[in-house]
């Protein structure tokens, strides 16, 4: 540390300092003599400059006896070499007047043959003509700060070199990322987000968020950025923008997932809002295709079943009309003798032979059997061609395709539906028995419903499969269909006495893709897109009770009042 | 009379049935149970001649009863009735059931199979060989050849001609395409009396799927109670009247139907080989006795194989003139019809390879060529054979 201090002589040999408080000449010795400063003065004699004087410090500081610091050759023997020419030469030039300050830092070498850094800074006075007389000097040891100095370049380019980086990552992201102060004014916005706006991040700087985002998506963001800051947490959220037509999104909707949470400085400050957006509207589509992939693969399955169960009634009903139509033919030929016989009655003829034709003709036929089998096969007909209109509206019910919107249903009638599509793929492995309660119209897509509760009827169905396969001998199968209402809430169970669920996949089952099935039947996706469909469509709960051997149950409880898509 | 069970588990299927075969209740005895274990409680009660079961049936399904049908009654024809509409039920119930329709199945169909059915029993009394015969999945073909053609199917560029190559010459495996295209599960609109045909309509993939799935022909391989050289040389006779008749054939026959159906003209010597080796000779003597009246229980070789290829559901015409094959002159016909082509095929063929009685079986058949007014175009036909045999020297190498 530098002691600015006016130095004038008024003395030769001692130098009196002018300050405050006067001092001794003892005094201001030891104050130098103690100084992290070492103090000298030059003089000149006959042009040749030199050392008169030095502070005793320098022994302390530099490691030099005092007597020899004053040696003339001193100085310039222990000036690094380096630096020494640039010295010389500044020095050289050096002008002199009165008062002038002259500053050099080099590296001078201390006694133990280390060098160290210096700043020596020199007060000049001159004589009447402009010659040196004499200046007044400190050397302070300035290592330490010339190392903090490059240290603190060091770290500055570093610090450059990451910011650099940083900035390099943000602008590639292909997500958008911005920065609010408090206020909701930008601080920091990345490429993707200033491409997409069609501005650019210093235009965007400073300005209100809230001014610079369509109105609608403005005041959701005003409102989360102040839940943010009341709750301080991160806050997730699927954002929905609407088609605009001069906006940047033109064509269809753009589904952004949101993340946001507090820019915090580095005392844990609040300085505003951090927001990062990925567009999921590609993710989203395609969720949806597979879905209805996933519901076609499930209609395809069932088709085969579907196909016997037309296949049946159609049979019977054939036959029954082949049978009706020669019954038919047969009864007339008895209703035309009936009919001579009449005649002859009418004419006074005689009956007997026309009698006895008439009982020759009914056993040819079998009249009783006609008598009795005509109306059976009418009421086969009947019910051969409702079960056949019955699978294929329950098919078309299933399998129409999805609307976006949702309907009020009576979810009863939709299981009927399903099950009925289900039937072949049932019936030979359980009963299923149904016990359905009151239920009011729930609002739901019925769709998509109808796509959970196969699902589950199929697992059932497999879970059964398995056990008697496992052990034949056990009790049949049964799937227990069963509907409540209950609190605001409609709860849908589907109980099995199959296999049940062991305990290390349960945590899993919802998973997309798991399965504990071998290939062929099934893809893993039945419960995972339930789950999606119960719990994310429609606000919901799909959970299950399972007792290893002895079946299980899975429970859907579905709002009355629609909730609405998860916030 | 003929008795025949009907089962399905739908008893509306079987009221229907029962309605619509009404006309034939003075001919045929007809039971209508309902399910499995219902049937078979019938069938122990009295023997029946066919049974028609649908095949998805809770506790006992159609192929479980039929393979028990087989076991307890072999004589009984097995029929599939089945609604459903995928290939692998099918190809699933090729080893047991004989026949296979699919739901819905009009009245006329269901009436024109259980007729022909009915009459073809009538071909042969001998119970013992009705049930020998009705137990019978598939013949044996030489593994050289069942190896050679799984080969073939394996190759990815395999076409339908590399296919056609071999299953011309194996008896056995052509009986069973057959039996499978003619099915009504296909539903085609004619019968299907060649082996080209037949593939065309199967497609090599579905052949090969059949192939490798059905366990029958997978045995078969490996039966060996034939030795396989017996076997290939009575292909080679098989072989060789079916190239004869294709060359002296009239023009107007089809080349596929004429040679296939001389093909399997002897099918019956190989059914005696194989279900009734008499002891004390050896099994491949049946392959090359002469081609007499001699009667196995009854039946000759050519009834025997007929009521084979009858059960099976292979078309009518294949099926008699099989039955027919060394006495034309029993039915009626105008002209040269495919059972002479066949007859004189055949004649030549043995005459060729100097089978028994070979010389003698041609005088009668010279005999019944002045008859036709046909003699003159004899040298020309004894060319055809020669030719032809050497042609197979070249296909069989």
């Amino acid at each position: 540390m530098i002691c600015p201090f006016d130095a004038s002589f008024r003395d030769e040999g001692a130098l009196v300092i002018a300050m405050n408080a006067p001092m001794t000449k003892e005094e201001l010795l030891d104050l130098l003599n103690s100084s992290p400063a070492v103090t000298y003065v030059l003089r000149s004699d006959s042009d040749f400059i030199h050392m008169s004087w030095i502070s005793q410090n320098v022994q302390h500081v530099f490691g030099f006896e005092p007597e020899a610091a004053l040696s003339p050759t001193w100085w310039l023997e222990n000036v690094h070499p380096d630096d020494l020419l640039v010295l010389e030469n500044q020095l050289r030039r050096e002008s002199f007047h009165q008062g002038r300050r002259s500053v050099n830092e080099y590296r001078f070498r201390h006694a133990d043959g280390h060098y160290v850094w210096i700043r020596d800074e020199r007060n000049i006075f001159a004589t009447e003509e402009g010659g040196f007389k004499k200046a007044v000097g400190t050397l302070i040891d300035i290592t330490d700060q010339r190392q903090a100095a490059t240290m603190l370049k060091r770290a500055e380019e570093q610090h450059a070199v990451s910011e650099l980086k940083f900035r390099h990552i943000l602008n590639q992201l292909p997500d958008y990322v911005y920065v609010l102060d408090n206020d909701g004014r930008f601080l920091l916005a990345n490429a993707a987000l200033c491409t997409a706006m069609q501005v650019t991040e210093e235009a965007l700087l400073g300005v209100s968020a809230f001014d610079f985002f369509p109105s609608g998506s403005a005041r959701m963001l005003k409102q989360d950025m102040l839940r943010i800051f009341e709750t301080g947490e991160l806050l997730q959220s699927e954002v929905v923008i609407p088609p605009q037509k001069d906006g940047p999104y033109p064509h269809g909707e753009l589904r952004l997932l949101s993340t946001r949470f507090p820019y915090r400085g580095p005392d844990g400050q609040r300085l505003g809002l951090v927001v990062m957006a990925s567009d999921v509207s590609e993710t989203r589509r395609m969720e949806v295709e597979l879905r209805h992939a996933q519901k076609l693969e499930s209609v395809g399955r069932l088709a085969s079943g579907v196909a016997h169960e037309i296949n049946t009634p159609i049979q019977f009903v054939g036959d029954s009309a082949y049978f009706l139509e020669s019954a038919f033919q047969d009864r007339q030929a008895v209703v035309r003798l009936y009919q001579e016989l009449r005649d002859a009655v009418a004419n006074g003829a005689d009956p007997a032979p026309l009698v006895e034709a008439i009982r020759q003709a009914e056993e040819e036929v079998d009249a009783d059997y006609l008598q009795a089998q005509i109306p059976k096969a009418l009421a086969r007909i009947q019910d051969g061609v409702g079960r056949v209109a019955t699978i294929v509206r329950a098919m078309k019910e299933f399998a129409y395709p999805d609307r976006q919107e949702k309907n009020p249903a009576d979810l009863n009638k939709a299981l009927l539906s399903t099950i009925t599509v289900a039937r072949n793929e049932l019936k030979h492995t359980a009963t299923v028995q149904t016990d359905f309660g009151e239920l009011p119209q729930v609002l739901c897509r019925v769709g998509d419903l109808n796509q959970v509760f196969l699902n589950l009827l199929v697992n059932a169905a497999h879970a059964i499969e398995d056990r008697l396969a496992a052990a034949p001998e056990g009790p049949e199968g049964l799937i227990a269909v069963r509907t409540r209402c209950e609190d605001g809430w409609v709860r849908v169970s589907i109980q099995d006495n199959g296999m049940g669920i062991p305990d290390e996949i349960r945590e899993r089952i919802f998973e997309p893709f798991f399965t504990s099935k071998e290939v062929g039947r099934g893809t893993g996706q039945g419960l995972s897109i339930a789950r999606s469909i119960v719990v994310d469509k429609h606000g919901g709960a799909l959970d299950f009770e399972t007792e290893p051997g002895a079946g299980t149950t899975f429970i859907i409880s579905l709002p009355i009042e629609a909730s609405g898509e998860a916030a | 009379m003929k008795r025949i069970l009907f089962v399905d588990d739908d008893p509306m299927v079987l009221e229907g049935l029962e309605n619509m075969l009404r006309s034939e209740r003075r001919r045929w005895r007809m039971v209508f149970a309902v399910g499995g274990t219902d049937a078979l409680a019938a069938m122990e009660a009295e023997p029946f001649d066919i049974v028609v079961s649908d095949m998805r049936m809770p506790k006992m399904d159609g192929l479980a009863l039929l393979r028990r049908t087989r076991e307890r009654f072999p004589k009984t024809v097995r029929i599939i009735l089945s609604g459903h509409t995928e290939l692998e039920e099918m190809i699933k119930s090729v080893d047991i059931a004989h026949q296979f329709l699919s739901k819905p199945c009009g009245a006329a169909v269901l009436k024109e199979v259980l007729n022909r059915t009915c009459n073809l029993m009538d071909l042969l009394d001998e119970e013992s060989l009705c049930r020998a015969i009705g137990q019978i999945s598939a013949l044996p073909t030489p593994p050289r050849m069942y190896e050679r053609l799984i080969e073939t199917l394996s190759a990815p560029a395999c076409t339908l001609e590399d296919v056609l190559e071999i299953l011309e010459q194996d008896v056995a495996m052509c009986a069973k395409v057959l039996q499978l295209v003619n099915s009504a599960f296909f539903g085609l609109e004619r019968p299907v009396l060649g082996i080209r045909e037949a593939l065309q309509h199967l497609g090599v993939n579905l052949l090969k799927n059949i192939v490798l799935s059905v366990e029958s022909m997978e045995e078969l391989g490996g039966a060996a109670r034939l030795p396989a050289s017996a076997v290939e040389e009575f292909q080679t006779h098989a072989l060789l009247t079916a190239h004869i008749a294709a060359r002296i054939r009239p023009e107007t026959m089809s080349r596929d139907e004429v040679f296939t159906a001389a093909l399997l003209h002897d099918i019956g010597r190989l059914i005696i080989a194989q279900a009734f080796p008499r002891e004390g000779t050896v099994a491949s003597a049946a392959l090359f006795a002469p081609d007499d009246d001699s009667r196995l229980h009854g039946a000759t070789h050519a009834e025997i194989g007929a009521y084979l290829l009858g059960i099976w559901g292979l078309p009518h015409p294949i099926v008699e003139a099989v039955a027919h094959h060394h006495r034309p002159e029993r039915v009626a016909h105008d002209g040269l019809d495919v059972i002479d082509v066949i007859y004189l095929a055949n004649l030549l063929a043995r005459q060729h390879l100097g089978l028994p009685e070979a010389e003698a079986d041609f005088e009668r058949g010279l005999a019944y060529l002045r008859q036709l007014g046909l003699e003159a175009r004899l040298p020309e036909w004894r060319q055809a054979a020669q030719e032809a045999a050497l042609q197979l020297k070249g296909v069989q190498a």
